[in-house]
């Protein structure tokens, strides 16, 4: 591997300290795994909070889940669902110049299910407000550990949100620089990573599903 | 032989072989969503549909990181990367079931 065989996309796409674009392609994916396995475990702690308080006061959140939106719930997991599977079409497609296009329409319809999910979501919180889920002295329900409950609801989501926000600037920043060189779209390592973040984001809120939207159903 | 030198046009695949793949397993995955909130209105005990939805959502997990997140390509030091999060968790669930699970 000589620097001369180097293409003027690879060259576009290369960083220091690095020499070729495959060893740049394989670290930035080690990397970005490590990455996410740390925000894993950042989210972990909440999971393990929720989990120890839903231990200890069992019927409280299963009265408390039944006060979440299903309808909201359901709805923006199968968004963020759609908008996985369209994202996972770009590093599929990106490396040919001949799909280039195809790679970075699939980016803006993914930053736009992004942005319904926030949408929805944005009218979500405006029901829980007017409900009284904010846990505080107006709270609707009265059994002792359902306002935890919807501190973990309003801390999970709301986490998740700052997060589903930076997957969508990435997303775009993306679709933008890529279109400004297509040259350097077909090489840099960038397209597997933003990929990469928007699955962590799908796969917290399967989780966050789960724990926050289900309980309580039936009875 | 650059990267670029190795993806020859002729080998380039269509749309419809790329997207044929993840559209199916979208499929599963909104079969499985819909599965999860059915099972949460049947008239079973909290425990058990707990367990189910988590089955559940274990299986959609696993769906995207190996398939959309393209784990299944990879070979073992990014597949260990990749796990290394979900290990920790698993120790850290242990830990607090090894108390709170059996508490009375």
């Amino acid at each position: 591997m000589t620097a001369a065989r180097i293409t003027p996309a690879e060259k576009a796409a290369l960083r220091e300290p690095w020499e070729d674009i495959a060893r740049q392609r394989q670290a930035v994916e080690l990397g970005m795994w490590a990455f996410l396995a740390s925000e894993l475990l950042f989210f972990s702690g909440l999971f393990a909070g929720y989990t120890i308080y839903r231990s200890i006061y069992p019927q409280a959140f299963w009265e408390a889940g039944a006060e979440t939106s299903l309808w909201f719930g359901g709805a923006n997991t199968a968004i963020l669902l759609i908008s996985s599977a369209v994202v996972a079409l770009v590093p599929r497609a990106a490396r040919w110049p001949g799909l280039g296009r195809f790679a970075r329409a699939m980016l803006w319809i993914g930053a736009l299910l992004g942005v319904a999910f926030l949408v929805l979501k944005g009218f979500e919180y405006r029901e829980d407000f007017h409900e009284h889920l904010w846990p505080g002295p107006d709270f609707k329900l009265h059994a002792e550990g359902a306002e935890l409950f919807f501190s973990f609801y309003w801390c999970l989501t709301a986490i998740h949100a700052v997060h589903l926000v930076v997957g969508i600037c990435l997303l775009a920043r993306l679709a933008v620089a890529g279109a400004r060189d297509p040259g350097w779209f077909t090489e840099t390592p960038a397209v597997q990573a933003t990929a990469l973040y928007w699955g962590l984001v799908d796969i917290i809120w399967t989780v966050v599903f789960v724990i926050i939207y289900l309980p309580g159903r039936g009875g | 032989m650059s990267a670029a030198g190795r993806r020859r046009h002729d080998d380039m695949p269509t749309v419809r072989e790329i997207v044929r793949r993840p559209a199916w397993v979208l499929l599963v995955l909104l079969v499985a969503l819909g599965l999860n909130i059915g099972a949460a209105f049947l008239p079973i005990a909290p425990f058990l549909k707990t367990a189910f939805h988590l089955i559940v959502a274990a299986g959609t997990v696993a769906l995207i990181a190996f398939i959309f997140m393209e784990m299944e390509k990879k070979g073992p030091t990014i597949r260990l990367f990749a796990a290394a999060g979900f290990i920790w968790i698993a120790i850290l669930f242990l830990l607090i079931f090894s108390d709170y699970g059996i508490r009375r």
